[in-house]
């Protein structure tokens, strides 16, 4: 799989210290896989974590990821941006998760709402009142939920998009798609999350 | 896209020519604020006339900002310790518990269905054709051939052939004892 990856996604025309990195571990220096994991160890499982919507789960996942990634170092090819090779292997790690997990997954884990959510930077220094604290959950499991209805390419075409900044071409290497369809995935996913969050920010200012 | 391509104004269709196909990335773009300076000034001169622009804007920065709510914790601190535990378990692993290890995250589960529906298929014709003996080896089987049969109808046929001539010849012998 991973060779057709690198076959269809192109060159970075930037130089990619990422890429440096990679070709390092290679050459057998694990430090620098450590580096690459410190770096990358957060994106990476909040990514998955938004996609699967489980925390044990999402770190599980990527740490399966990062082992696919040191298993294939003597195969490695830099034809590609180090992070579209990543996410590439974690999108098609998480989908087929979600596949495998489609049939057992009760609705009822959107509602198993975790106080682990709530990121510490979001609480003022006083801490929130419960109410503040109700309303902010509401919110939150809207949007978790308006994100887990979407279908799993678009989900991944947006959480790359909107938290990691990937461009176009980025995306399309991951999801293993055209650029024009990556387009359509995503106009036709936040069509669907402005239909079901536009309320939102109107009940914010009131 | 070139700068005719974008109308000034509001040309008063019903849906601006903007939200088509081929250029509603770009206003993704420009509601998220990506779009290069130059683009992105003629798009804004642009919705400055267009409703159908500024809704659409509106509601993608409607989306934006809601999506920003959506924080997460931090990774767990013994995130790096059980990875490489993991991987020196791994590397310890027999080539099977490998195996199955990447089979578990490799999206072969789908696969498992059709490969027993195989099974089942090749099991079956196997048993049906078990009991087919050639009909180069049948002779030296248990079962009866036609030749067989008629053999024996002919065997029948000399006794009884036989005997009728051994009747024959008692009937012939008394007769001229008599005489």
């Amino acid at each position: 799989m991973f060779q057709r990856v690198k076959e269809n996604m192109g060159a970075s025309p930037t130089p990619d210290p990422d890429v440096e990195l990679m070709l390092r571990v290679r050459d057998g220096d694990d430090k620098s896989f450590g580096v690459l994991l410190d770096k990358h160890r957060t994106a990476l499982v909040h990514f998955l974590r938004r996609m699967v919507q489980d925390e044990a789960v999402s770190e599980e996942l990527a740490q399966e990821v990062f082992l696919r990634v040191y298993r294939s170092r003597a195969s490695y090819e830099p034809t590609a941006r180090f992070t579209t090779w990543m996410f590439r292997i974690a999108t098609h790690i998480a989908l087929n998760w979600l596949r495998d997990e489609k049939s057992n997954r009760a609705q009822d884990r959107l509602d198993d709402e975790r106080g682990d959510d709530l990121p510490a930077r979001e609480l003022p220094d006083r801490a929130p009142s419960v109410e503040q604290r109700m309303v902010y959950r509401a919110r939150l499991q809207e949007i978790r939920e308006a994100i887990a209805i979407l279908p799993e390419k678009q989900r991944a075409a947006v959480l790359m998009h909107k938290y990691r900044e990937m461009d176009y071409a980025q995306i399309a290497g991951a999801l293993d798609c055209s650029e024009s369809a990556v387009k359509s995935l995503l106009f036709r996913a936040y069509e669907s999350l402005r239909g079901r969050l536009a309320h939102m920010v109107a009940r914010a200012r009131t | 896209m070139k700068r005719q391509d974008i109308p000034e104004k509001n040309s008063g269709e019903a849906e601006c020519p903007l939200l088509s196909e081929e250029t509603k990335a770009m206003l993704l773009d420009f509601a998220a604020g990506r779009l290069h300076r130059t683009r992105a000034e003629r798009i804004a001169r642009h919705a400055a006339h267009c409703e159908a622009c500024v809704d659409f804007i509106a509601g993608q920065a409607t989306v934006w900002s809601a999506l920003d709510e959506w924080e997460l914790a931090p990774v767990s601190s013994s995130f790096n310790r059980r990875f490489w535990s993991r991987m020196a378990e791994s590397d310890r692993a027999p080539w099977y518990v490998r195996l199955a290890d990447s089979l578990r995250f490799g999206g072969w589960k789908p696969a498992i269905p059709v490969a027993v529906a195989v099974l089942l298929i090749a099991a079956g014709f196997l048993m049906d054709h078990r009991n087919v003996v050639p009909a180069t080896q049948r002779g030296s089987g248990t079962g009866v051939s036609v030749i067989e049969v008629d053999q024996m109808e002919r065997s029948l046929d000399d006794l009884q052939l036989l005997k009728q001539f051994d009747t024959t010849v008692t009937d012939a012998t008394a007769s001229s004892t008599r005489m």
